[in-house]
């Protein structure tokens, strides 16, 4: 299980968040659940990363913070994007896709 | 940006709230990482135990929490000046001193640059959209600022001007409530008062149709005048008074801030408006205007249109237009521009004194860095021991930097208070000295000193913090308890700010010793007069019924013989111009003479009644003075004074010749409205100082006040004995008034006062005045800085001084030591002073004094002046052996026993 690991490159975990909470708002605990699924459990998330990434998104008022209730009933933190965090996931996400096509390209040629 | 500031000051100021969240999610987080692990079959405590492993350490994520939250730096600030406060409490007489200190020289600083703003950077109170239309004669390049006729044409034809105004400045004569005024104001037309942004306060501005009409009947008062001739009853508004012996109705009254700090015109002592009349325009003695540039139109646009206008004026009226155009110029501008030779040396001397002042801030400055640097060594251990349980460098540089910046931050707020206390005291110097809108602590002076606080707080705050962060650095904990000698290159530091004082209080001791003694010399140099119980007395014959010569020389006959009959006053004499009061000036032909001949030089000219050279001991050199028997029928007759015979007359021919005022081909005409007569020189007379005491003595000529007569005339009457002078005082007084009851009189002076009020004094005395406070103030900082150096420096050798009196060092031995470290000390900052001194003097204007009256600074004294540096140097080596003296006593009685044993 742990080979197929592999370590997010600088930068991205805040790019995958965002995509994350693009469809439903979630909480911590689910975001790192469903990066882990949608992924093919390649790409696992760290708490010790994830909630420090949260706090930043959230200070930059991309995400916004509101407490709920889970589906087992407790009361849980649910982020949802902002108007600016939509639109800085859009730059985010055309900047990522150009980069890879770029890597994608350099790494073919050989 | 803001959501990013709201949410840092969210997460500061509700930190339980949103620790309390933290946790509630990291809970909620495990929990649901440990019911997944019992879904997938692991027992619960297996369960936990893996999720415990995966959470990692739990204090470290809330602390990168935190950080993404980003508190802790604004934590760290607030942490940082909770701890500072702490020690300033701990520490209050450091603290007091620290902040007195600072607070001195932000505060002395601070109001000197309300007086720069004040005086010198102060804003034209009109907006740039006024303007003002100079006339610039085109040959010389100079002006009159009096427009040629037909002026009021421009307004017309120009399409960038609105709002223009002409006006015309009239010395009114009202009679009112209060009795009979000499009442400066204008002849001004209804825009006037719209293109400078005005309206009456009470009442109303004058109406197109009270211009057009011719009726000259109403008039609007200034703040000022409604108040002393009214004492501000709202009642005088629409009541009746004489203006020019004809009765006028006040309709307006402006308000008190009128024209506060306006130069140009005076229009600050501009009292009474009355309305401009068709005639005014056409009249030789010509008139002034302004206007508003039209809004989105530039100066350049408006003055390329004004000049092509001109030119087609110049076509058509080529008489009055050839040689003229018309400049616009912003009050700033012309502000500027009016700023003459004695409000330069006005501006120059605060410039003078603003330096001044940054040199006793610096030294201030030094002092707080000093005590800094002291109060670091006692609090080494302190640092030490943070250092040792993990507080990095940088932190405690941090820690450092923000108890120097507030202990700054309250002295540059005790300084803004002794700013503010100071303004009145600092208002009444400068008002005799040059002209200021309000001293007030405008935003200007507010965010001068917050930026002299910030700088001065880095500045020097930031060298102990640097200090004590380094000396961190290189020793350890070890130091702490054993003997050690101190670090030596804090004691550097400490040696190399005691004598940049002394570099600095140098500089200012010697341009205040250069400048003191020119101010002596100058008060040493001899009117040219006896001035000993003389009283004087000033009026202008303006009033329309002294347009008839005749009536004004019976009315001066008159006078003067009342006034000689005054008990106890020994001689009379009348006279256009007194000494140290100025003259005018004119050029003058001399009969025989090609016209180029006579230097183009201006010379004074004066009218004085026949005892003005024995009254004031004017001694005769050649010929005869002017006689009784000049009278106006008698033959025109002048006497000339030294400096006129031998510029104008070298081979000493004078007495004999004929002079006549004004340059060949000038239409001159006097006061009495006749062109100047040729006249003949009966004799000459020593030279008076006519204007300042430092100028070289400039040609004059005296008429007979009989034979023609200025407007100008002065009263002066020497009394019998000193104690006969208030009474003769007040005579006089009463004898003036009674020989015209509506003629306005000033008040009595002595001659000692014209003397003492003069230019050439009341512009030095300030200078000197202040500059001695700031010197002062120097010694004593430079004092009290070498003695804490020393004190500190023979706490700290206590045990080496024992050790030598142990080996057999004498008690005199000890104190030569003590006394050659002060020497160490002061000397080189002292020799570094000395040039920085020479060198800056060189930027004081020195030498001769201009025919205009532009200052010197340094007059009688040469800038290299040797006893004035020796003296200085003499002074500050004194002082420094009196800051010697009390830890030479100490270490002289160091115990040789108990030091040994000292640690």
């Amino acid at each position: 299980m742990a080979d197929e690991h592999i370590d997010l490159p600088q930068g991205t975990l805040d790019l995958l968040i965002l995509k994350t909470l693009a469809l439903e708002p979630q909480h911590g605990w689910a975001i790192s659940e469903r990066i882990q699924q949608i992924s093919s459990n390649v790409l696992q998330i760290q708490q010790g990363s994830l909630y420090p990434a949260l706090h930043r998104l959230e200070r930059r008022g991309w995400i916004k913070a509101q407490w709920g209730v889970s589906e087992n009933s407790r009361r849980a933190k649910y982020y949802d994007l902002t108007k600016s965090g939509r639109k800085q996931l859009e730059t985010e996400a055309g900047a990522w896709r150009k980069l890879t096509a770029a890597m994608a390209q350099v790494l073919d040629m050989a | 940006m803001l959501t990013d500031v709201l949410y840092r000051f969210r997460a500061l100021f509700h930190r339980n709230a949103m620790e309390d969240e933290l946790d509630e999610e990291l809970r909620f987080h495990f929990d649901e990482q440990v019911d997944k692990y019992v879904r997938s079959g692991l027992s619960r405590a297996e369960a936990v135990r893996r999720a415990r492993l995966a959470f990692g350490g739990i204090e470290q994520l809330k602390d990168e929490c935190r950080d993404a939250r980003g508190v802790l730096f604004l934590e760290t600030v607030l942490q940082d000046c909770r701890y500072a406060l702490r020690m300033m409490r701990r520490y209050p007489a450091f603290t007091a001193m620290a902040v007195l200190l600072i607070g001195l020289g932000i505060g002395a600083s601070t109001s000197m640059f309300s007086l720069v703003t004040a005086s010198i950077l102060r804003r034209a109170p009109y907006s740039d959209r006024l303007i003002y239309l100079w006339r610039v004669d085109k040959p010389q390049g100079g002006g009159n600022l009096r427009l040629p006729r037909g002026v009021l044409d421009i307004h017309d034809q120009s399409r960038s001007l609105e709002r223009f105004a002409a006006y015309r400045g009239e010395w009114f004569l009202v009679n009112g409530p209060s009795g009979s005024e000499r009442v400066g104001g204008y002849y001004v037309q209804p825009n006037w008062l719209t293109a400078l942004g005005t309206v009456p306060a009470r009442g109303r501005n004058f109406l197109p149709e009270e211009e057009r009409s011719g009726r000259s009947d109403v008039v609007i008062l200034s703040d000022a005048l409604w108040k002393r001739m009214f004492n501000g009853n709202p009642s005088a508004l629409g009541s009746r008074i004489s203006v020019q012996a004809r009765t006028s109705t006040i309709i307006g009254i402006l308000p008190a801030t009128f024209g506060v700090g306006t130069t140009p015109f005076d229009f600050d002592k501009a009292e009474l408006f009355a309305p401009f009349l068709p005639d005014h325009a056409t009249e030789d003695t010509g008139v002034f205007a302004l206007a508003n540039l039209r809004p989105a139109v530039s100066l350049v646009r408006a003055q390329s249109e004004i000049d092509s206008i001109v030119a087609g004026m110049a076509q058509r009226d080529p008489a009055n237009w050839k040689n003229s155009s018309i400049e616009l110029v912003t009050p700033t501008m012309q502000t500027r521009h009016f700023c003459g030779p004695t409000c330069v040396q006005a501006h120059r001397g605060i410039w003078l004194l603003f330096g001044a002042v940054g040199i006793v801030l610096l030294m201030a400055c030094a002092n707080v860095a000093n005590l800094l640097l002291a109060r670091s060594v006692g609090r080494r251990r302190e640092f030490l021991i943070r250092a040792a349980i993990g507080c990095s460098g940088v932190r405690l540089l941090r820690q450092n930097l923000t108890e120097s910046m507030l202990l700054f931050g309250c002295g540059g707020a005790l300084g803004v208070l002794i700013a503010w206390w100071s303004t009145t005291l600092l208002a009444k110097v400068a008002a005799a000295y040059v002209e200021t809108t309000e001293i007030e602590l405008d935003g200007r002076v507010l965010a001068f000193s917050v930026a002299a606080t910030l700088v001065t707080g880095l500045l020097f705050g930031l060298l102990p913090a640097l200090r004590s962060a380094k000396g961190l650095l290189k020793g350890g904990l070890k130091e702490v308890s054993g003997f050690t000698s101190a670090p030596v290159e804090r004691n550097l530091t400490r040696r190399l700010l005691v004598s940049s004082e002394f570099t600095l209080a140098l500089v200012l001791l010697i341009g205040f010793g250069l400048l003191l003694r020119s101010f002596l010399y100058v008060e040493s140099i001899p009117v040219g007069i006896w001035t000993d119980r003389l009283l004087t007395i000033d009026t202008t014959l303006v009033s329309p019924k002294y347009k008839d010569t005749a009536k004004k020389i019976s009315f001066a006959r008159v006078l003067l013989e009342r006034v000689r009959e005054i008990p106890g006053v020994e001689a009379a004499v009348l006279t256009s111009d007194l000494p140290l009061t100025g003259a005018g000036a004119t050029n003058i032909q001399i009969e025989g003479m090609s016209s180029a001949d006579p230097q183009g030089t201006e010379v004074r000219y004066i009218s004085a009644s026949p005892e003005l050279f024995s009254t004031l001991g004017i001694p005769l050199l050649e010929g005869r003075t002017l006689s009784p028997h000049d009278t106006e029928t008698a033959a025109p007759v002048v006497v000339i004074n030294k400096s006129m015979g031998e510029l104008f007359f070298p081979n000493g021919t004078a007495v004999g010749r004929r002079i006549r005022p004004g340059l060949p081909g000038e239409h001159l005409t006097w006061g009495d409205g006749k062109p100047p007569v040729w006249r003949e020189i009966v004799g000459v007379v020593a030279d008076v100082r006519q204007r300042n005491l430092e100028e070289d003595s400039r040609p004059v000529f005296y008429r007979p006040y009989f034979q023609g007569l200025d407007a100008p005339l002065s009263v002066a009457v020497r009394a019998r004995s000193h104690a006969d002078m208030p009474r003769v005082a007040q005579a006089l007084r009463k004898t003036v008034r009674e020989a015209d009851p509506q003629q306005r009189w000033d008040e009595v002076k002595s001659m000692q006062q014209i003397i003492y009020d003069s230019e050439s004094l009341s512009l030095r005395r300030p200078i000197v005045r202040l500059l001695g406070s700031f010197g002062l103030l120097a010694v004593i900082l430079a004092t009290a800085g070498l003695y804490a150096v020393l004190s500190y420096s023979v706490t700290e050798r206590t045990r080496e001084i024992g050790i030598r009196m142990a080996l057999g060092a004498s008690r005199f031995q000890v104190f030569g030591q003590i006394a050659f470290d002060t020497l160490r000390l002061t000397a080189p900052g002292a020799m570094i002073g000395v040039a920085v001194a020479y060198w800056l003097s060189s930027l004081l204007p020195s030498g001769h004094i201009d025919w205009s009256g532009s200052g010197v600074f340094l007059y009688g004294v040469s800038r290299s002046d040797a006893a004035t540096y020796l003296s200085v140097v003499a002074v500050l080596f004194c002082v420094s052996l009196i800051a010697t003296l009390v830890p030479a006593r100490r270490a002289m009685r160091v115990d040789p026993a108990a030091a040994l044993r000292h640690e």
